[in-house]
C-alpha cells in the first residue's frame, strides 16, 4: 500500500515562525500543522497508511518551526502514534530527522 | 534743576550706574568683535553649520570604530547616545577623525540614527575626513537619511542591494532569507545557491528578538540586519543587532512558570561558573539547555546557530550580548567591562561554506 506523502515545499519554500502571530507572512509551523499535516495524519490513521513528510525543497528551517509542527503533533496525538505513522525524507539536511525525532520524544515537556 | 538730582547721593549713584553701564557696553563690544573675528575667513555655509551645531549635543565616534575589534569603546559610545536618547536631546555624531570603520560600526550608526529619528529626535553627523571611510558610509545611505524624516514604522530598508543593505523589522520574516540568499550567492558563487545554514541563523536571531528582546512581550523591539557584499574577496558579511535586554538579562527575567526560570542560578550551581562569558560558551554548546531543562539541546535556538557554524554553513561567527564578547569560531569568550544592552551577531558567508543547488527550478 502506498504511503501518503506531504511535501513542505508545497506549503512554503520559506517555512518561518512557530506561531501564526509572529509575522505578517509567517509561513508558521502552527499553520502547517493545523491546515496541512493534521488532515493528512488523520487520513493516514483512517486508511492505516504511513505518512511521509518530505522536508526537501525549502531554503531552510528554524528550530521553532520544526518543534511546533512535530512536537505539536505529538502533543495532539501522542508520541507513540506519531512515531508509528510518520516517516521522513530529508536528503538535503539529513540531520533534521534526528532533531525532529528528538522534538517528538520530548513533546510533552515542551510548550 | 530739581533739588533731588543735584544732591551728592544722587550724583554718586548716577556715576556708579554710568560706570557699570560703560563696562557692560565694553564687554558687549568686545564680544561682538570676537564674534566677527571668529567669523572671518569662514564661508556662509561653515557659519550656518556652526550655528546648527550649537543646538546639538556633540558626541565623537571612537577613532577606531569597530564593534568586533573594539567592543568596549563602541559600547561606551552607544551608552553616550542612549543617555541623549532617553533625554530626547538632539545629537551630532562627529565622525571626522575616525581612522578605522567597519560594517559592524556602520550598522550601529544606521540603526541608532533610525532609532532617534523614529522618535522625532534630531540626529546629525559629519563626514569622515578619510575618503575611503567616507565612501563606505555614503554607500550605506547613512547620510541620505540624516536630513529626512523616517517615521515610526514596522519595517525599514536602507542602502543599496549588492553593496551595503540594512533591513529592520520587529517580526520574524522568513521571506527575507530568500531575497538575501539570491543576492549574496550571486556575489559569492556568481549564481543563485541555497544556503540553508544562513536561513537557520536568520530565523533564530529574528525569533530571539521577537520573543525575548523585551520582557514586556513579543514584537516590541526592532532587529536590524545589515548585509555587506565584498565582491573582490567573494564573501558577504552580516551584522544583526537588536537593542533589547540581551541574552543574560532575558534569562534572568523568565517567568516562574517557564522551564527557563532560574536558569542562571541552576547553571552557576551546576558548573560553579560565575561569569556570563563562561555561560555563553555553555549556552552555545548546548550544556546549559541540558542543565536547565533536563533535555538534550539538539537543534534549539542559540545552540542551533553554533551548529550551523560547526557544519561550515557560515564562518567567523561573533556574538556580543550584555557583558560578553565571543569569537565563536576561535573559541574565544571574553567578559567585557561594559554592558551592551542588546544582542549583536556577526558572521560571514564565503565560497568555502556549504551550499546547494538553487531550490527554485
Amino acid at each position: 500500500m502506498d504511503n501518503i506523502i506531504i511535501r513542505v515545499k508545497d506549503f512554503s519554500i520559506v517555512p518561518g515562525t512557530r506561531k501564526k502571530d509572529e509575522g505578517k507572512n509567517a509561513h508558521s509551523g502552527e499553520e502547517f500543522r493545523e491546515d496541512y499535516l493534521i488532515p493528512k495524519f488523520k487520513e493516514a490513521i483512517k486508511d492505516k497508511k504511513k505518512l511521509t513528510v518530505n522536508l526537501d525543497g525549502t531554503i531552510g528551517y528554524g528550530t521553532s518551526w520544526l518543534e511546533e509542527v512535530f512536537g505539536g503533533l505529538a502533543r495532539n496525538f501522542g508520541k507513540n502514534q506519531v512515531n508509528s505513522i510518520l516517516e521522513f525524507i530529508s536528503e538535503e539536511e539529513p540531520y533534521l530527522i534526528d532533531d525532529i525525532k528528538h522534538y517528538i520524544e520530548h513533546a510533552e515537556k515542551n510548550n | 534743576m530739581k533739588k533731588y538730582y543735584s544732591t551728592s547721593e544722587y550724583k554718586k549713584a548716577n556715576k556708579r550706574r554710568a560706570v557699570k553701564s560703560h563696562k557692560r557696553k565694553l564687554v558687549s563690544k568686545e564680544k561682538k568683535k570676537k564674534k566677527l573675528r571668529d567669523k572671518q575667513g569662514k564661508s556662509v555655509e561653515q557659519l550656518k553649520k556652526e550655528d546648527l551645531l550649537k543646538r546639538y549635543i556633540k558626541i565623537s565616534a571612537p577613532n577606531k570604530f569597530s564593534f568586533i575589534k573594539y567592543p568596549e569603546e563602541t559600547i561606551k559610545f552607544i551608552h553616550k547616545l542612549e543617555r541623549q536618547y532617553q533625554n530626547r536631546k538632539k545629537v551630532f555624531v562627529d565622525l571626522s577623525l575616525i581612522e578605522e570603520l567597519d560594517y559592524s560600526a556602520i550598522s550601529i550608526l544606521v540603526s541608532v540614527m533610525f532609532t532617534f529619528k523614529s522618535r522625532n529626535i534630531d540626529f546629525n553627523g559629519s563626514f569622515p575626513e578619510n575618503p575611503d571611510l567616507k565612501k563606505l558610509l555614503i554607500d550605506s545611505d547613512f547620510f541620505k537619511y540624516l536630513n529626512r524624516p523616517v517615521g515610526n514604522k514596522l519595517e525599514y530598508n536602507v542602502g543599496k542591494p549588492n553593496q551595503i543593505f540594512t533591513r529592520a523589522n520587529k517580526e520574524v520574516n522568513s521571506e527575507l532569507g530568500l531575497v538575501v540568499m539570491e543576492e549574496v550567492s550571486e556575489t559569492i558563487w556568481g549564481k543563485k545557491r541555497t544556503c540553508k545554514g544562513l536561513q537557520r541563523v536568520l530565523l533564530e536571531l529574528m525569533h530571539n528578538t521577537n520573543n525575548h528582546a523585551d520582557t514586556g512581550g513579543k514584537g516590541v523591539k526592532h532587529w536590524w540586519l545589515s548585509v555587506n557584499h565584498n565582491k573582490k574577496e567573494q564573501k558577504v558579511s552580516f551584522v544583526f543587532i537588536d537593542y533589547g535586554v540581551g541574552i543574560f538579562e532575558s534569562l534572568k527575567n523568565k517567568p516562574n512558570n517557564s522551564k527557563w526560570a532560574g536558569a542562571i542560578e541552576k547553571i552557576s550551581n551546576r558548573f560553579k561558573y560565575g561569569s556570563n562569558n563562561d555561560i555563553l560558551k555553555l549556552l552555545l554548546n548546548g550544556d546549559v539547555h541540558m542543565t536547565v531543562t533536563g533535555e538534550h539541546f539538539r537543534g534549539k535556538g542559540l545552540p542551533g546557530i553554533k551548529e550551523v557554524q560547526d557544519r561550515n554553513q557560515i564562518s567567523n561567527l561573533h556574538i556580543i550580548s550584555n557583558d560578553v564578547f565571543s569569537d565563536v569560531e576561535n573559541d574565544n569568550y571574553k567578559k567585557l567591562n561594559k554592558n551592551f544592552s542588546g544582542t549583536f551577531a556577526f558572521w560571514e558567508l564565503n565560497k568555502d561554506n556549504i551550499n546547494s543547488e538553487w531550490i527554485i527550478s
